[in-house]
């Protein structure tokens, strides 16, 4: 079993009544990618300033490699890198003064490093332009190579491809991967977007209003919720008589979207339904069949949980 | 320590590449400019001490006009008058807070001091314009005797000063007959005067009015009782100052004799000494403390203002009594009108442009200050650097320090500037200062060093200021909120130090205390004479020393730096 890297133990957070965080319990082990997934407002924020040290919880610890964030704050955060919501970087210097005055800020970082960063993170073009001539998406680039500067152990990101466009987030997936792989760096990401979490983290932790509700590999998720829940999605030119003609003869759940059907796929029928269709003059255009994504899975344990509260 | 040196040097190095450096610098070789055109050494010239005027063209026009209408022994004798009066009011021993039927007596009673006054001095100058003819000086007489008589007519003092009528007639008709007598004595109306005065003293009429006054019992202190208080400190302050323009207008001509000179001091001392306890003997007088009528206002801004300057004077004056010395052998502490030597070099021009760079430099060090702590708080850069491995304290401290070292700096930058600029026009002089510390000790120092206490002391204001900007970004996380307070608080503590120097809580007040410079003698000087100082240096309430001003400002920075700390501690980053 590889080594804790952070270690979230019962963390709760009350803004005057209202939890902001209520009881979350985690860990994260060395090289892992983390993914924290949750609606807007359900506290992915607050949980990545209290790791960070910028905010302190009511209850709860947490440990940067098993130091305390709370008690030895200076130990705890050496081992980290953090891009939490909106931070900026100085607009007034440019790129390479402001990965100067961070690297200064700790020992025995050579200036090379900076190139390096700027290089890893795809600035080495415009390192020596001021902050403030950068379009949003540089800014975000900048405000992660602060963070890799010291080749923290920890990487927080809180909503990291805010801005990037969709090469600019291939890119971020991509050095995040590769740093993962070369560095063994552990890296809790924070994201509303699900496919680029579902392609970048090993583990994701499903959040709403505060509580953790699920973490689970990737793996594991799909295993749980997504087995034989496969579906077969066909195309074709009478949907309506289609759907009926299903149902009646197979009692499957058919579902309908635009000109298409939706049964669940199972390879022994899959055929005997394309067939039926067929002798009866429908016509296919296409047949693909689906895996139940991140989304669905995430919406389905969302759903659980809100009629698990009701009931 | 390290740490906090990587950290300090990294806060500096972002202050230094702000744009706003470019600005700060530009006003500041502006106001080095300005200063210099300002600055006029031909005025300053051969005049110690200025009679007041909007410019300095004008105080010395003033300066030079007043020098001939001087006179020492008027002075003496109002010295004196306001003494005789002190003790009168003193003796009265009201009690406070009763109304009496008695009220009207008391009344009539300075009704009548004033017109037994008036009469003399009326009489002696109508005596002084007889020119040699007996006439003349007989009918200035009769008036006199019968002015007298109705002025002593109420039936309680009319048997009292009447019989003493004949006495005083008779001593200034002899002395008035003597002179037409001898035609080559130069007749002056001040010896009338004195006579008079004499004769009051010795034949001890105003202690008979004053043990009459003290039968009537249970009066209330009247308006009346007030002014004249008011009054006798103006005419007695008047004097003071005609002395001190006589002083200087000696030291400017050549053919003066340096005992003349320090019989001079001498008696400026007594006159200022005079004033000195006139001025506490009042002070310690609680009806008159106690009200608050527009009068009673007005005496004690007399009093409370002028009691530290006494004090000094009357130190510098022991001084240089008793090392047989006279001012002009020393420089004297900086300002705009007194000179060192009458002289003015690299020094002075040092002083007089850090009042004005200092108080640029300050508003600098406000809003660096706050933009360090509640700009970075709103453009979302401090987050980045608070989750980096140093404490809050740590990062708080830095930002302390670096704002200060940049003030520091540019303190530094324009002390050197001036210096050379200085040297460059006026030259250089290194006559040592006579320096009275706290009022009370006079000190010989060299104009070095003097500059350097000045810079302490400026450097230890900006260091206020700086914390007060902190303090309130930290509290309020607004950046212009910040700059805004702070610097109206700057602005309202240089007002309020000119508006309320004479109320009592005014000692108490952190703003009153954050000058130390005026503990080392400019307090008169300064009060009166650099138009920046006027505005940005606080007055000295009579009991204020310079212990009691550090004690209250290191309360007001202790209280500060707790409320600053702990609230960036417990504060969440947003």
């Amino acid at each position: 079993m590889s080594e804790k890297i952070l270690e979230v133990k019962n963390v709760t957070k009350m803004y005057g009544d209202r939890y902001a965080l209520r009881n979350v319990d985690f860990d994260v082990y060395a090289g892992e990618i983390f993914g924290f997934i949750g609606p807007n407002g359900a506290g992915k924020s607050t949980l990545m300033k209290i790791i960070s040290g910028l905010s302190k919880p009511t209850t709860g610890e947490v440990f940067i490699c098993g130091k305390s964030v709370q008690k030895k704050f200076e130990s705890a955060v050496v081992n980290l890198g953090a891009m939490i919501e909106n931070c900026q970087v100085y607009g007034y210097m440019t790129g390479r003064q402001n990965l100067n005055y961070y690297s200064k800020l700790y020992k025995g970082i050579p200036k090379s490093r900076i190139d390096e960063v700027a290089d890893l993170v795809g600035m080495t073009a415009r390192i020596n332009d001021p902050v403030r001539t950068y379009s949003l998406g540089m800014r975000q680039r900048i405000a992660l190579a602060q963070a890799l500067l010291h080749q923290p152990r920890l990487l927080i990101l809180d909503e990291p491809t805010n801005g990037l466009d969709v090469n600019g987030v291939i890119e971020l997936r991509q050095t995040l991967r590769a740093l993962s792989a070369k560095t063994n760096v552990s890296i809790l990401v924070s994201s509303h977007i699900l496919p680029e979490m579902e392609q970048l983290c090993d583990t994701v932790a499903i959040v709403d209003k505060g509580s953790i509700l699920e973490i689970r590999t990737l793996d594991e998720l799909h295993e749980k919720n997504g087995s034989g829940i496969q579906r077969l999605r066909i195309r074709v030119n009478y949907p309506n008589y289609a759907a009926k003609l299903i149902y009646l003869k197979f009692d499957v759940p058919v579902e309908k979207a635009g000109n298409s059907i939706i049964v669940p796929f199972n390879p022994d029928n899959a055929q005997k339904i394309i067939n039926a269709l067929e002798q009866r003059n429908i016509k296919i255009y296409g047949t693909k069949i689906e895996t139940k994504n991140l989304e669905d899975i995430y919406i389905e344990i969302l759903k659980e949980h809100h009629t698990g509260n009701i009931s | 320590m390290s740490k906090m040196s990587r950290l300090i040097r990294g806060e500096l190095n972002k202050i230094l590449m702000r744009p706003i450096l470019y600005v700060i610098t530009g006003i500041l070789v502006v106001a080095l400019i300005f200063s210099f055109s300002i600055f006029n050494p031909t005025e300053r010239k051969d005049s110690e001490y200025s009679v007041g005027g909007t410019t300095n063209t004008e105080a010395y026009t003033n300066f030079s006009t007043h020098t001939g209408t001087m006179n020492k022994s008027l002075a003496d004798t109002q010295v004196d008058t306001a003494q005789i009066y002190l003790n009168y009011y003193q003796n009265l021993k009201i009690p406070a807070n009763k109304y009496t039927t008695k009220f009207s007596e008391i009344d009539t009673l300075n009704s009548i001091m004033s017109a037994y006054s008036a009469n003399i001095y009326n009489t002696s100058s109508n005596i002084a314009n007889c020119n040699y003819n007996r006439n003349q000086l007989i009918n200035v007489l009769i008036t006199f005797r019968t002015n007298f008589n109705e002025a002593v007519s109420n039936p309680n003092l009319s048997i009292m000063i009447k019989t003493d009528n004949i006495d005083i007639i008779t001593s200034l008709v002899q002395k008035a007959l003597s002179r037409l007598n001898n035609e080559d004595y130069d007749y002056s109306s001040l010896e009338v005067q004195e006579t008079v005065y004499n004769y009051l003293i010795n034949n001890k009429i105003f202690e008979q009015l004053i043990t009459l006054t003290n039968s009537i019992k249970d009066v209330e202190i009247s308006d009346t009782i007030l002014s004249k208080l008011n009054l006798m400190v103006t005419m007695t302050r008047t004097n003071l100052t005609t002395r001190y323009q006589e002083i200087n207008s000696n030291y400017a001509n050549p053919d003066y004799q340096l005992e003349t000179l320090k019989d001079d001091i001498r008696e400026y001392y007594q006159c200022a000494g005079q004033l000195l306890t006139l001025v506490q003997t009042t002070l310690q007088y609680e009806p008159i403390k106690n009200l608050v009528d527009s009068e009673a206002h007005t005496y004690n801004t007399y009093a409370n203002t002028y009691s530290y300057q006494l004090q000094e004077t009357i130190t510098k004056c022991t001084y240089l009594i008793e090392n047989n010395a006279v001012s002009s052998n020393y420089a004297m502490m900086y300002n705009a009108v007194i000179t060192s030597n009458s002289e003015a070099n690299a020094f002075d021009f040092v002083y007089y442009g850090l009042e004005l760079c200092g108080f640029i430099i300050i508003i600098f060090c406000v809003v660096i200050g706050a933009g360090m702590v509640a700009g970075e708080q709103t453009n979302g850069t401090l987050k980045l650097l608070a989750i980096r491995p140093f404490s809050r304290n740590k990062i708080l401290t830095s930002k302390l320090w670096a704002t200060l070292i940049f003030g520091i700096i540019f303190t530094l930058f324009s002390a050197v500037i001036l210096f050379i600029t200085g040297y460059i026009f006026y030259g250089i002089d290194f006559t040592s200062v006579l320096g009275i510390f706290n009022a009370t000790t006079a000190f010989v120092m060299s104009p070095v060093w003097v500059i350097l206490i000045y810079l302490a002391c400026l450097i230890f204001k900006i260091f206020i200021y700086t914390l007060i900007a902190i303090t309130i970004s930290v509290i309020f996380r607004s950046n212009v909120g910040a700059v805004g307070i702070s610097i109206f608080i700057y602005f309202f503590s240089a007002l309020f130090g000119v508006l309320f120097t004479t109320s009592y809580w005014y000692a108490y007040l952190p703003f009153s205390n954050f000058d130390l410079f005026k503990y080392l003698g400019g307090a008169f000087a300064s009060s009166q004479a650099n138009p920046l100082a006027i505005a940005f240096s606080s007055g000295i309430y009579y009991n204020m020393n310079f212990i009691w001003s550090a004690i209250i400002s290191g309360i007001f920075i202790v209280l500060l730096l707790i409320l600053t700390y702990v609230q960036f501690n417990k504060r969440e980053i947003k």
